[in-house]
């Protein structure tokens, strides 16, 4: 309980609340203009919070992550345009309402049902925590270098199971990913790999950079040859708080939505898309009224933002408990509690337990005044949609160089995620995921690392899963890829083309 | 009942159980309006031929690379290399002393052979079913031309070279001038000339440059040419806060 | 023509005002302090308070950049001095691996490369076990490693301590049945099995040193805080070594420069704060002015080659 407390204080710092502010508002507008995500602004902030202080950088990202799918809301039912990838189930039923008229009503729904998600998702965080969070300790001993690996080795096949009808695409860009992770020297002596003798390579690149380069650049690259969006125009009708009252006439969809958004974030490799797939599509299944879903359904609305709202706190948590991220924005945040000092593992409840209640009080707080400033302001925050894209475009590539060039002070660098930039570019192009390259690098280099680490008390191959975790989810991947080629075998005689 | 000329014309046999007395029943599933599997439908653009090559080509360059780049040279594998997987899997038994499997494991070759395991049957996987795709394509006339795509790649190779100069220039003309003329630079390329446009892109470059050098004060190369040439104490404070 | 001569003038000033620096008493322009790590830690930490001390002392602007080199460790940070200017504006702040191990290793540097301006931290190296292991000293762990398995956990195989620990076992004669490298090792580590003697340092132990046993300390002295542990030399008859952290300029940089450097720095480690950072982690610091740390410099490098040899390498 006193750790509850200490969290809560070291929230009542003024630079803190200032934090919580920016990062929600700030959050909010990149999340409200199409073409700029919480990726791409994480991604270009992270490298300038080491300089501020921890929870401060922290709760700012916090901010921009949990609150840019609210912002993503509002273009994506004004405009037909999604404002973060995230929002693209929501402009079936958003836009259709809008069309109807009832464009207010459509958007205090996806805030309501956001709102809901999000707090749903929190809450269930904190109770885990005040419930498990003094056994979590006793847990640690549980949790060694192999079972963070095979954690790491589950989250890998999710990832891919996860593209269901395009899983040689996924592994073949997790290969990359997690080939990008290998390069590099180790211990300055024996171990080089695939540096053909460059000096540069010597040091292996580094994650931000990658980040930085795939989601960051390439979007720019991509907003400044693709042209302006002539955006229509759009006018907000009708009152903003009937979402609240219809959110409680659909307690059955809401609930489970934001039950799935939990599970899907839980899951490490899994993500916002697959909790709203699977919301959307068991809304519907469940509703008396599925012909409606795709124009203009409220429970369709208030089942993918709902979901999607839960991801981002309940990501957090196989962050936080084995250190393996559930997702790629969750992997961007991972270096900021590096940073700080934290290290995400099974210790993180006995060394630092109100750093925890902070993370997660300072989410709630952030979705509380999210909430508060789109009812008071959507119409300004709507403005926004209007930037146009290339102008948008020039500027991301300014903003990405000072954040590069920060993070090993190194030319090379910002060369080399122009590199990534381009290649994302091209990656972007063809529709092809870019989560899991980043996730291949992220989960790639945790296996590497662990690997190496568990090394030492395996004397035969059994004992890389003669623990009961690593056993478990040794199993459990063995269920998962059994799985895999299970449904490809049957989607092959059904005759499915891809 | 004549039996029909050929067996196989379905249509008119009457041993098929049709049921031609209620209400018409279609044999094909009703259709929904709303496919969400369509928003994450995956179709393969046109580029993807081409790039799906090229990634192929770069993860058999790694395979290639992989036995004189990981340390493979230097593998330390038991000499009885078949019976010694076996003993791991539980199949045969060694008598004697046993190297330790954690041994292997950590050799710097063990990771990348995993990961190449799962990289080049991916990539070739996705390069069948790229040529799958473009075979059925071509076979029912349905374009298939990459050209205008590759057209897009070159295209976007100009703003890799203006931002690549952009890097290069920083050291010389120092963090402030170098932006400033980057962000107005590019304001005009990308065709915003009206007088408001361009103060925009300045404004905006400015504004920029002293949020993240002034105030935050990230990190900036250190030696600049420009910033050398003027003297000492004008040179300390434009390093410390341009 | 009148603003013709005007600029011209203003030209001529600007040109021979920047050639006049040479002349111009250390420090005049920014100093950079290139620490080879990733933030966080204790040389990143002193390093820092070393440059809030110059900016303080000489009112330049003085900032610590932080040059990890990934999995090649202080390398690559430490190349970076090299390859900069011999007038002070950057400054190396390495630990004792860079001109030890540097000049063995082929990337360009020699063993003269570097000129240590003083050295000013010993990390807390210690060797430490589980509690309930049978062995609470470094003899008890050699009998115990003659017929079971010992693993040990270290922060990679080229580090000095690790060198050291290994050297100390061949003199004991007895072997570790395998070991590993570990990017951070810690109470956890112990916990949950994954290295059965784990060399680390005393703060990432803290949480948890009452229900250890420390087998011994890596140092030259042993630390107060830990009563009745002896130093790994003491007990394994090898030489003593200590992981030190040092700063360094590139060689042939003027003498002056180094004396205001040493000047700063021994203010800097004399600080409250840099005390309590000692007191708190058992890390030591101190400073130690040119002369002495090339002296030591002379006696590890001795130290090293003997215990590579004995090692086999």
């Amino acid at each position: 309980m006193d750790a509850f407390l200490l969290g809560l204080s070291n929230l009542m710092v003024p630079s803190v609340m200032v934090a919580i502010v920016i990062g929600s508002i700030g959050g909010l507008i990149i999340g409200a203009v199409p073409g700029i995500g919480p990726a791409i602004a994480i991604a270009i902030l992270l490298p300038a919070t080491v300089f501020l202080d921890d929870l401060v950088s922290l709760v700012l990202l916090l901010g921009v992550y949990g609150s840019s799918m609210y912002g993503g809301a509002i273009p994506a039912i004004l405009i037909n345009t999604p404002g973060t990838p995230v929002n693209a189930l929501t402009t079936y039923d958003g836009y259709a309402l809008t069309r109807r008229g009832e464009a207010g009503r459509a958007l205090s729904l996806a805030y309501s049902a956001s709102f809901f998600g999000g707090c749903f998702s929190i809450t269930m965080a904190l109770l885990a925590l005040f419930a498990f969070g003094p056994y979590l300790r006793d847990l640690g001993a549980l949790f060694g270098q192999r079972d963070i690996l095979m954690a790491a080795v589950l989250g890998s096949v999710l990832l891919i199971a996860a593209h269901k009808q395009t899983m040689g695409l996924a592994a073949m860009l997790y290969g990359f990913g997690f080939l990008i992770a290998m390069i590099g020297r180790q211990s300055s002596r024996d171990i080089d790999r695939f540096t053909f003798g460059f000096e540069y390579l010597f040091s292996g690149f580094n994650l931000i950079v990658v980040i930085v380069g795939i989601f960051a650049l390439s979007q720019a690259l991509n907003l400044m040859i693709g042209k302006d969006a002539a955006a229509p125009e759009a006018r907000v009708t009708g009152g903003l708080l009937s979402g609240f009252k219809e959110i409680a006439g659909n307690k059955v969809v809401t609930l489970i939505s934001a039950c799935y958004g939990t599970v899907m974030g839980i899951i490490p490799g899994v993500g916002e898309f697959v909790a709203q797939f699977f919301s959307y599509s068991t809304a519907r299944a469940l509703s008396k009224e599925p012909a409606r879903f795709g124009h203009g359904s409220p429970e369709g609305l208030i089942a993918s933002e709902t979901s999607n709202n839960a991801v981002p706190a309940a990501a957090m948590i196989p962050l936080l408990a084995l250190g393996v991220p559930g997702e790629a924005l969750t992997a961007m945040m991972m270096v900021v509690f590096f940073d700080a000092g934290i290290k995400p593992g099974p210790d993180v409840f006995e060394n630092n337990p109100d750093f925890l209640f902070s993370l997660f009080t300072a989410l709630l707080i952030i979705n509380v005044l999210v909430l508060i400033t789109l009812l008071a302001f959507t119409k300004y925050i709507a403005k926004m949609i209007y930037i146009p894209n290339r102008f948008l475009g020039a500027f991301i590539m300014i903003l990405a160089f000072v954040g590069v060039y920060s993070i090993r002070n190194s030319l090379p660098d910002c060369v080399f995620a122009m590199i990534f930039g381009y290649i994302g570019y091209i990656l972007r192009r063809l529709d092809w995921p870019l989560v899991p390259i980043v996730l291949g690098l992220v989960l790639g280099s945790i296996i590497l690392e662990r690997l190496t680490a568990g090394s030492g008390q395996i004397k035969t191959a059994i004992d890389l899963i003669n623990r009961p975790v690593s056993g478990t989810l040794f199993v459990v991947i063995l269920m998962v890829i059994g799985f895999i080629i299970w449904t490809s075998i049957t989607n092959r005689r059904s005759g499915y083309q891809n | 009942m004549t039996k029909p000329v050929l067996d196989d014309l379905l249509l008119f046999d009457e041993a098929l159980a049709f049921d031609t007395t209620g209400a018409f029943k279609s044999e094909c599933p009703p259709d929904k309006k709303v496919k969400v599997e369509n928003l994450f439908k995956f179709n393969r653009g046109h580029g993807d031929l081409p790039v799906s090559i090229v990634a192929a080509v770069i993860a058999m360059f790694f395979f290639v690379a992989f036995w004189t780049q990981a340390g493979w040279l230097d593998r330390d594998i038991p000499i009885n290399a078949g019976t010694y997987f076996a003993y791991q899997l539980g199949l045969a038994d060694i008598d004697g002393r046993v190297t330790r499997f954690g041994r292997i494991l950590k050799q710097s070759w063990v990771v990348p052979m995993l990961c190449l395991l799962v990289l080049v049957p991916a990539a070739l996987w996705n390069l069948r079913a790229s040529f799958k795709v473009n075979k059925w394509r071509k076979r029912f006339m349905l374009p298939t031309s990459a050209y205008f795509e590759l057209t897009k790649y070159a295209a976007a190779l100009e703003f890799v070279a203006y931002f690549i100069g952009y890097t290069l220039l920083v050291p010389w003309l120092g963090y402030l001038v170098s932006t400033m003329i980057f962000g107005s630079f590019l304001t005009w390329r990308l065709g915003y000339r009206t007088r408001t446009w361009t103060l925009r892109g300045v404004a905006c470059s400015f504004a920029i440059v002293i949020v993240f050098r002034t105030l935050l004060q990230i990190k900036t190369p250190g030696s600049i040419w420009l910033y050398d040439q003027l003297p000492s104490a004008v040179r300390a404070f434009m390093l410390t806060y341009f | 023509m009148k603003k013709m001569t005007l600029i011209a003038a203003l030209a001529a000033t600007t040109v021979l005002a920047g050639s006049l620096p040479a002349m111009a008493e250390y420090p005049d322009a920014p100093v950079q302090f290139i620490v080879p790590w990733p933030p966080g830690d204790f040389e990143d930490i002193l390093t820092r308070m070393i440059a809030a001390k110059m900016e303080e002392m000489h009112g330049i602007s003085a900032t610590v950049v932080n040059k990890p080199g990934g999995g090649d460790g202080p390398f690559p940070g430490a190349l970076e001095v090299l390859d900069g200017p011999i007038d002070g504006s950057v400054v190396g702040s390495f630990i004792l691996d860079v001109p030890l191990i540097g000049p063995l290793i082929d990337i360009g540097m020699e063993e003269d490369s570097f000129e240590p301006v003083g050295i000013f931290l010993t990390y807390p190296f210690v060797l430490a076990s589980s509690g309930d292991t049978p062995y609470k000293s470094m003899a008890e762990l050699a009998a115990y490693a003659q017929d079971n398995d010992v693993i040990l956990g270290h922060f990679g195989e080229g580090l000095t301590p690790t060198t050291a620990t290994f050297a100390a076992a061949k003199m004991m004669g007895f072997e570790y049945a395998d070991d590993a490298a570990f990017d951070l090792l810690d109470c956890n580590t112990l916990a949950a099995g994954d290295a059965d003697v784990i060399n680390t340092t005393l703060a990432l132990i803290e949480p948890c040193l009452g229900e250890l046993n420390v087998l011994a300390n890596i140092g030259n002295a042993p630390i107060e805080r830990l009563s009745g542990v002896e130093t790994l030399a003491a007990q394994s008859g090898i030489a003593d070594i200590e992981l030190w952290n040092g700063l360094f300029v590139k060689a042939g940089t003027p003498q002056d420069v180094i004396d205001v450097l040493a000047e700063v720095a021994e203010a800097a480690m004399a600080t409250e704060q840099a005390q309590t950072l000692m007191a708190e982690t058992g890390a030591r610091v101190y400073w130690q002015d040119a002369e002495m740390s090339a002296a030591r410099i002379t006696v590890d490098r001795a130290t090293s080659k003997k215990m590579n040899a004995l090692l086999g390498e």
